[in-house]
């Protein structure tokens, strides 16, 4: 309990000022920038109302989806994405690399306390602080769609849409783990922070931009995509048991790397 | 000394370089497909359009089925990977030996501090030039593998140029911050907080009308896109970039000549 009152304690204003930025940039977009989406509807239908009717008839449906608040949620989502990401990246490297970088581990590790049990107790502070934001998150989210949207009920597309920055969350949790077990030194935490973020979307993106189905697997960021809830209902079962497959093995070669690896003191 | 610096900076060099080849180098892949299914005019319909309503469908105000255009999509990530570098780099001139505990050893060596940094601060600067050239390299590259039609060989220059300045942007931007700041693993948090916010500002930048306000505080939008692939250099933002940074690194040299050493 010591442990894990201290590991909360070290990733608490982490946790607190993520929270902040990730929901503000959440009210930005939802708040400040759906009502001029919303406004620019009328002038998109002008253009379309030249086309023939038939086509017209196709396209209107269309329309409606893209002009949704879940539409625009989803677009949101690439920016609160990456955002929830690294801190979930923020949060994991500091829990395991915390001692590392301060080359104090071998005071840690001469406690009455396995190696396995530190890591787990690690791993439980890290996902309640997820759970405490993604809670928060949700609770916002709720409020913001309830506002919204005229029929709102909480059915599995609201789940799943509202879930995707924790299932996100979850992958990048272990990534960061890997990233603090492996390493020799830590020398700070911003640098890796944002380069796994922010590298994971460029992959995304490019990944997207070529249009290539079977990439997928490689970019972090469309294992659990909004958009495809919007226009299909449902994550790509594919892509899921990527995202399984790479977190369990990110956690376990952590769990690895933690409990055996000889500690080098610089 | 240099020597020295050049070695350590050597592995995320090639890192970076790496990520840089297979942007452009696997970026282009989907051009041939988009140019042999042949085009239609989208231009007419983005004119209609909002800014927003672009942003959504995934474009902003470029002909992505024109080479040009397509081409300055895929710099616009190369801006993001070589600002990370840069503030890498200015953190390790300025800051790398105090996180290491070595730059005690350094500076009992009877070399001025001012001539440690310049020495420093020359070789980030070397390496950012190279990663700018080899930008231009591997589009030609590219372009020239995938036998892509069309001479867009000024616009490679531009952007070269464009990610040059980024990065040296935030190189110094970084370099300042780590020196000024006391403990300086907190300054290059504060230099990457500070590109996330400007990248934050781009995103809002590109999506609102009105957006000129912003457009002193979005290094990103020196140079819209716009108007550099319609040929288009407004050489005036060069200025800009460099009266920044000159005034980032006097501030760097300046707090890096009178740091304190407090060992811990």
């Amino acid at each position: 309990m010591n442990v894990y009152r201290f590991e909360i304690k070290n990733i608490l204003w982490t946790f607190m000022i993520w929270t902040i930025i990730i929901l503000a940039v959440e009210m930005i977009f939802m708040i400040g920038l759906f009502p001029s989406f919303k406004e620019s509807e009328d002038a998109v239908m002008a253009v379309f109302n030249n086309f023939p009717s038939q086509l017209l008839k196709s396209i209107n449906l269309e329309i409606e989806t893209f002009f949704s608040f879940e539409g625009f949620y989803a677009f949101a989502y690439i920016y609160v994405g990456i955002m929830s990401a690294m801190m979930a990246v923020s949060l994991s490297i500091r829990a395991f690399g915390h001692e590392k970088k301060s080359h104090c581990q071998d005071f840690l590790m001469t406690k009455p306390i396995t190696r396995a049990h530190l890591f787990n107790i690690k791993i439980v502070a890290v996902l309640s602080a997820i759970i405490c934001f993604n809670i928060i998150f949700v609770g916002a989210n709720l409020l913001l769609f309830m506002k919204n949207e005229a029929q709102f009920g909480i059915d599995s597309e609201f789940i799943l849409l509202v879930g995707a920055p924790f299932l996100t969350q979850l992958v990048f949790l272990a990534l960061g783990m890997l990233y603090a077990t492996q390493v020799k030194h830590i020398r700070n935490y911003a640098g890796p922070i944002v380069s796994i973020g922010l590298g994971a979307y460029i992959i995304t993106a490019v990944v997207q931009l070529i249009e290539k189905e079977a990439l997928k697997v490689i970019a972090p960021f469309s294992y659990f995509d909004p958009n495809r809830i919007v226009t299909e209902g449902m994550y790509d079962s594919r892509l899921i048991v990527a995202a399984c497959v790479l977190t369990f093995f990110c956690m376990g070669k952590s769990y690895i790397n933690y409990t055996k690896k000889e500690i080098i003191e610089a | 000394m240099i020597k020295q610096e050049l070695k350590n900076n050597r592995n995320s060099f090639i890192g970076f370089t790496l990520g840089l080849g297979l942007l452009l180098m696997g970026g282009f892949v989907k051009f041939l497909s988009l140019a042999e299914s042949g085009s239609m005019d989208v231009s007419e319909l983005m004119a209609a359009f909002p800014k927003i309503v672009l942003a959504v469908f995934g474009m902003n105000q470029l002909d992505v089925q024109t080479l040009e255009g397509y081409y300055a999509i895929l710099e616009n990530y190369v801006l993001v990977l070589v600002i990370i570098y840069a503030i890498k780099l200015g953190y390790n001139a300025v800051a790398r030996e105090l996180a290491d505990h070595t730059e005690a050893f350094l500076f009992t060596k009877p070399i001025k501090r001012k001539t440690i940094l310049l020495n420093k601060l020359s070789v980030g600067f070397f390496f950012l030039i190279l990663f700018s050239i080899l930008n231009g390299v591997f589009s030609k590259l590219a372009i020239a593998a995938y036998g892509i039609d069309g001479q867009i060989n000024q616009l490679i220059l531009y952007y070269s140029v464009v990610v040059f300045f980024n990065g040296l942007l935030f190189f110094a931007l970084s370099a300042m911050c780590c020196a000024v700041i006391k403990r300086s693993e907190r300054g290059s948090t504060i230099a990457y907080a500070v590109f996330f916010i400007t990248y934050l500002m781009t995103v809002i930048y590109d999506l609102i009308e009105n957006g000129r306000v912003l457009k002193f505080f979005v290094p990103l939008r020196y140079f819209e896109s716009v108007d550099l692939v319609s040929g288009n250099f407004k050489s005036l933002w060069v200025l800009m970039f460099i009266v920044q940074t000159v005034i980032f690194i006097t501030i760097c040299f300046y707090a890096f000549i009178r740091r304190d050493l407090n060992e811990n």
